[in-house]
């Protein structure tokens, strides 16, 4: 099964967690950041990550930065107060997801397939 | 904070970056911008990795990342986003002339064209009717010279401004709407001598409610169009230099 299919549900809930750690992030250091923790299993495509990042920051959840950063211009995006909540949100309902598959595919799932 | 790539990208590598997106038909500078930060600081890290590859090779092999559909996923999803920002700002600019302080100006217009329907008969209120509906043409003329004197075009084009600089005349649209809703042509060109086509005290007060509306959303139009020229040129002053 294509495994960005699996994690597609789950960039929002991913996006919002790494930007409450970091503060601030910028879009090429977001794709890098999340190949960086997940040794390179999961790769956000620009082409989905730049559609959420407009969502998030028309929705108030993401607020931007424009800085000149010598020979160009970079945008940060960081949780806004509304965005903060919204993580702890996104988190807690992944967590129930992850926790769902868990019984879906049965406890002994992982051992099994080891 | 991410860590920089040695490699640094010339102001003209750069340069060429913005063609680029240019030529991958990304006409607006404020979509242009973050994509070509996004190439610079991937192609940089590319170049550092391998000191062979030039700076072409390393493009071909970034732009690949976006997929078979290149930039216009980005830019269809930039152009959905600020088409419902735009209507967002001008639903609550609208709405706020109907709340305390901006709503007595609502109640003024009001109060002005009920006064005189106290004053004047019927058959003489169907001239004001046309008068103020031609009104309507001139307060958009001196929106329109307000806006144009106030703010600057940027060289570069922004899809911030995509919907803040179209110069099509709202009040025309306005007068249309009320003609067709309320079929208001009636009430300024037919005689009283057809009950059912001359004003009466019903059609009037549906003018002066329609009337202040149409007023409003004038205002609402042209103030988001101001608010979001001032925004763009704090925002993108980038995009109001001449290019070299």
């Amino acid at each position: 099964m294509n495994k960005s299919t699996l994690y597609k549900g789950c960039l929002e809930a991913i996006l919002l967690q790494l930007l409450n750690e970091n503060s601030r992030m910028y879009g090429y250091e977001i794709t890098q950041k999340v190949k960086e923790l997940t040794k390179g299993e999961l790769r956000i495509t620009e082409g989905a990550l730049y559609p959420l990042l407009h969502r998030l920051e028309n929705d108030g959840t993401l607020e931007v930065e424009i800085e000149n950063i010598g020979n160009r211009v970079r945008k940060y995006y960081s949780l806004t107060k509304a965005g903060k909540k919204e993580k702890t949100q996104a988190t807690s309902e992944l967590r129930n997801f992850i926790e769902t598959l868990t019984l879906l595919v049965k406890p002994n799932f992982i051992t099994e397939k080891s | 904070m991410h860590q920089e790539s040695p490699v640094k990208l010339s102001p003209e590598q750069i340069e060429a970056l913005f063609i680029f997106c240019k030529q991958h038909k990304v006409e607006y500078y404020d979509v242009q911008l973050e994509l070509v930060d996004h190439m610079a600081a991937s192609i940089e890290w590319e170049m550092a990795k391998d000191n062979s590859l030039s700076f072409e090779s390393a493009l071909g092999k970034v732009f690949k990342s976006f997929g078979y559909k290149g930039f216009s996923g980005v830019l269809a999803s930039r152009e959905r986003i600020m088409t419902q920002w735009y209507g967002k700002q001008q639903w609550k600019i609208f709405l706020s002339y109907f709340t305390w302080p901006k709503a007595t100006l609502t109640v003024m217009i009001m109060a002005v064209l009920y006064t005189l329907r106290l004053w004047l008969s019927l058959s003489t209120l169907k001239y004001v009717i046309g008068g103020t509906l031609l009104s309507l043409i001139f307060l958009e003329l001196i929106l329109l010279m307000r806006l144009k004197k106030g703010t600057r075009a940027p060289h570069t084009p922004l899809l911030m401004l995509k919907r803040a600089r179209l110069w099509n005349f709202q009040s025309f649209i306005l007068i249309n709407v009320y003609f067709s809703i309320l079929n208001g042509k009636r009430w300024i060109f037919h005689d009283s001598d057809s009950v059912a086509h001359s004003l009466n005290a019903y059609g009037y007060y549906c003018f002066i409610i329609a009337f202040s509306i149409m007023v409003v959303m004038l205002l609402a139009v042209y103030n988001v169009r101001e608010k979001v020229n001032r925004m763009a040129e704090d925002k993108y002053p980038g995009a109001y230099e001449p290019a070299e």
